[in-house]
């Protein structure tokens, strides 16, 4: 297949755009698809994404009409209404909808696994240490960019959590809370 | 507390033009996107969740210093003038600005810092700073999260992270950006093997004004894509990488201008120039390719040309709503011309 924008090199990005309400199926090259905004990842051609709507990710693959009925238990969201959308209805859709957004989700983030922050309230003990590491880094940055007023409330925190997982607390709600006018 | 109309009367902080690389990038801003637990997303919410949601932030943010003084418009509450002046004020989204549901924007004092409330998700935390500086947003923004999470209750899930309305968002809900400013890849035609460089690493670039090969004053904003499965710093440091290399290869480019055209390009910037500095009815978008020019000709040091600040305060307030607000009354676009090259010859002839 060519591509249906400059009609010379091999269409490799399938997507469906949003015009005018009706969805519309278009087939480009790789240099085409960055120039429309459409942005391909040079080690996969298979994996890509756009920038918004969505829609272009849900509508295609053999998940087939099935899943287009699975309501959301919680907000009442019909999968279907979602792929006209791109959009979900509550945070309970996640849990939902978990089998037709697991492969989307993997195609627009190649990757299926949150790191980096996560609220107080989660900060169990893996968290904790996970969180240990963050806080690090952003303490490093910090002060690489002389953000020390910024590095030292980073540095109070860094020792509450090491305190916190050497004496074993990790029950939620037990976080002090950081810089409350507290601590040095 | 902020008003509308002290909005208008002072510019935003991060036009000031200061910052690392000011002469190339023009702003660094980067946003988080939150949901509060058990209420859901403001597109299916119900009236008195959303009021909820937005009184929940206003008290929640009371405890955070950097919204010391901040102002919070409700969009309900706002003409579509008003509406519009947010947009071009990249205070608020296109889509913040339509619709009836109750939605709005708190706004710290000189706009560094905000939060958009019931847009498509229930909160939008967001900072800009001028230049080159995605370590200081990233401070600001994180801080003001920190503070918040202490009040309110984030939906999230330790496998997929913050959860969004959109699954483009969903992880971090981080979206950093920079707006750069390229002319001189535009001018030698680098620009479209840079850009694919930059799009095989995950970035997305978008032109600011148009699209596609209508990009005007060649403006661009390079944004990270993913947002599930990289922590925020990483994330950060992979944009800050690829901007310098932006930073890098359109220095170089500028230089190879200079040494084979010089007497083109200070013809082309002074021509510009001119026409900013003397004409009578101007439209927006002749503003923004002619201040490209201006841009250019700053950063390549020509002098007697005006200043940074009051080249980026000329862009900003020459847009429709800007205009008219400025005004104090709606214009017909031919008014809006004529009181827009008024605007700027003023400027100009108190600039320098």
């Amino acid at each position: 297949m060519t591509c249906e924008n400059c009609g010379k090199r091999e269409a490799k990005v399938h997507y469906t755009a949003w015009e005018n309400n009706q969805p519309k199926e278009l087939h480009v090259c790789q240099e085409c698809a960055v120039e429309k905004g459409i942005v391909v990842t040079a080690s996969d051609p298979n994996k890509f994404s756009i920038q918004e709507p969505v829609i272009a990710l849900i509508g295609d693959t053999a998940i087939g009409a099935r899943v287009g009925k699975i309501q959301c238990s919680s907000c009442g969201l019909l999968y279907s209404t979602f792929r006209e959308t791109g959009r979900l209805g509550c945070a309970t859709c996640y849990e939902s909808f978990v089998e037709p957004l697991q492969p989307l989700l993997r195609r627009i983030h190649g990757n299926l696994s949150h790191v980096g922050r996560s609220p107080v309230s989660q900060h169990g003990a893996d968290q904790r240490r996970d969180q240990l590491r963050t806080l690090q880094a952003e303490m490093e940055s910090a002060i690489h960019r002389e953000n020390f007023e910024r590095a030292a409330e980073l540095r109070d925190r860094i020792h509450r959590l090491r305190d916190e997982l050497t004496t074993g607390q990790d029950a939620p709600g037990q976080d002090a809370p950081e810089g409350a006018g507290e601590g040095s | 507390m902020m008003t509308l109309d002290a909005l208008v009367k002072t510019p935003s902080t991060w036009l000031d033009g200061t910052g690392p690389h000011a002469g190339i990038v023009l702003s660094s801003r980067l946003r988080l996107a939150r949901n509060l637990a058990r209420i859901p997303f403001p597109a299916r919410a119900r009236k008195d969740q959303l009021t909820g949601v937005i009184q929940s932030v206003i008290g929640a943010s009371r405890g955070a210093d950097s919204l010391s003084g901040a102002g919070f418009f409700g969009m309900n509450d706002l003409n579509e003038l008003d509406r519009t002046f947010l947009v071009e004020r990249h205070l608020i989204s296109r889509d913040l600005s339509q619709g009836s549901r109750a939605r709005g924007v708190l706004v710290a004092p000189g706009e560094s810092l905000s939060i958009m409330v019931n847009e498509e998700d229930h909160l939008r935390l967001q900072a800009v700073a001028s230049g080159f500086d995605l370590a200081e947003v990233w401070g600001r923004v994180s801080d003001l999260d920190d503070r918040l999470d202490k009040e309110l209750d984030y939906a999230y899930r330790t496998d997929y992270g913050y959860l969004t309305a959109c699954p483009t968002n969903v992880g971090t809900g981080m979206r950093a950006s920079v707006l750069i400013h390229l002319p001189a890849l535009v001018l030698t035609k680098q620009l479209k093997k840079v850009l694919q460089g930059v799009a095989a690493v995950g970035l997305a670039v978008r032109g600011f004004y148009g699209e596609g090969t209508d990009v005007m004053g060649n403006f661009f904003q390079v944004s990270n894509q993913q947002t599930l499965g990289r922590a925020e710093l990483e994330i950060l440091e992979n944009l800050e990488r690829i901007t310098n290399q932006l930073i890098e290869f359109e220095g170089k480019a500028r230089e190879a201008m200079l040494r084979t055209a010089r007497l083109q390009v200070e013809d082309k910037v002074w021509r510009a120039y001119g026409t900013l500095r003397y004409s009578r009815s101007i439209a927006s978008q002749e503003v923004i390719s002619l201040s490209s020019a201006v841009r250019f000709g700053l950063a390549m040091g020509i002098e007697g040309l005006t200043d940074l600040m009051t080249l980026n305060e000329i862009m900003v307030y020459s847009q429709p709503a800007h205009i008219q607000e400025l005004a104090g009354r709606p214009l017909e676009p031919s008014e809006r011309n004529i009181f827009r090259a008024d605007m700027i010859r003023r400027r100009l002839a108190n600039g320098r």
